[in-house]
């Protein structure tokens, strides 16, 4: 399946793209993705150094999360608005 | 609408313009309206700011901003609430949200307005690029979504 990954702030500075495709075998989750991610990007961080926050058509989601084909999905770090 | 509350949400690159947004929120069956104006702070960290750069995931930010402005409303009874929040880049002195509740009676319209300031501080997917005369940097201050994973 293939997946549109969106990226924000600092992991879209990181990646250098505020978005690609991501192919992933049938039954992948959040995780899967994100670990293919940071494989295609070894500047992303990981989880010790900075929390990230899944979520899968602009919903969070856990980690465990299914994924299905066509799906928009992005990381983001800690929100600053305001 | 929830139970009664209208909801208006601004959100982007305009300025903010406070006068319409007050004449929107005034309501005859209003005995109050509270405000929260978040400028932009010349010093943060021992650091002089010059200017913060904001930018969002537009549409789930939008849908966040909504879902908190109607979880006020069904746990206080509020006549309306005006959302809007600036994206790009705001100098020192700039309004970069500006929130307003209306409600019957003083102490549910403070409550209210303290309530979304600190959700949309928390959850909702905006970030600002400081610059300073050291640097610049992106700031990561919140908590994340309530543990229910909405």
């Amino acid at each position: 399946m293939i997946l549109n990954v969106l990226y924000f702030a600092d992991l879209r500075e990181l990646v250098g793209a505020p978005d690609e495709a991501l192919e992933c075998s049938a039954g992948a989750t959040m995780a899967d993705a994100w670990q293919a991610l940071r494989t295609r990007h070894p500047s992303l961080p990981d989880e010790q150094t900075l929390p990230i926050l899944p979520v899968l058509n602009r919903r969070y989601v856990s980690w465990s999360e299914p994924l299905a084909d066509g799906a928009e999905i992005t990381f983001l770090t800690p929100v600053s608005g305001g | 609408m929830i139970v009664g509350c209208n909801i208006k949400i601004l959100f982007g690159l305009q300025e903010i313009d406070s006068d319409n947004l007050i004449a929107y929120i005034k309501d005859d069956t209003a005995g109050a309206v509270v405000g929260f104006e978040g400028t932009v702070r010349n010093e943060n960290a021992a650091c002089t700011v010059r200017s913060l750069t904001y930018e969002a995931y537009e549409p789930m930010a939008r849908e966040q901003i909504q879902a908190v402005c109607e979880e006020a409303a069904t746990r206080w009874n509020l006549k309306k609430i005006a959302v809007q929040h600036r994206l790009g880049k705001l100098a020192v002195g700039d309004t970069a949200v500006l929130i307003l509740v209306s409600a019957p009676h003083r102490r549910e319209a403070f409550q209210a307005c303290a309530f979304i300031i600190d959700e949309i501080k928390g959850r909702v997917p905006i970030w600002k690029r400081e610059e300073t005369e050291k640097g610049s940097r992106w700031l990561h201050e919140g908590t994340g979504p309530p543990a229910t994973g909405t």
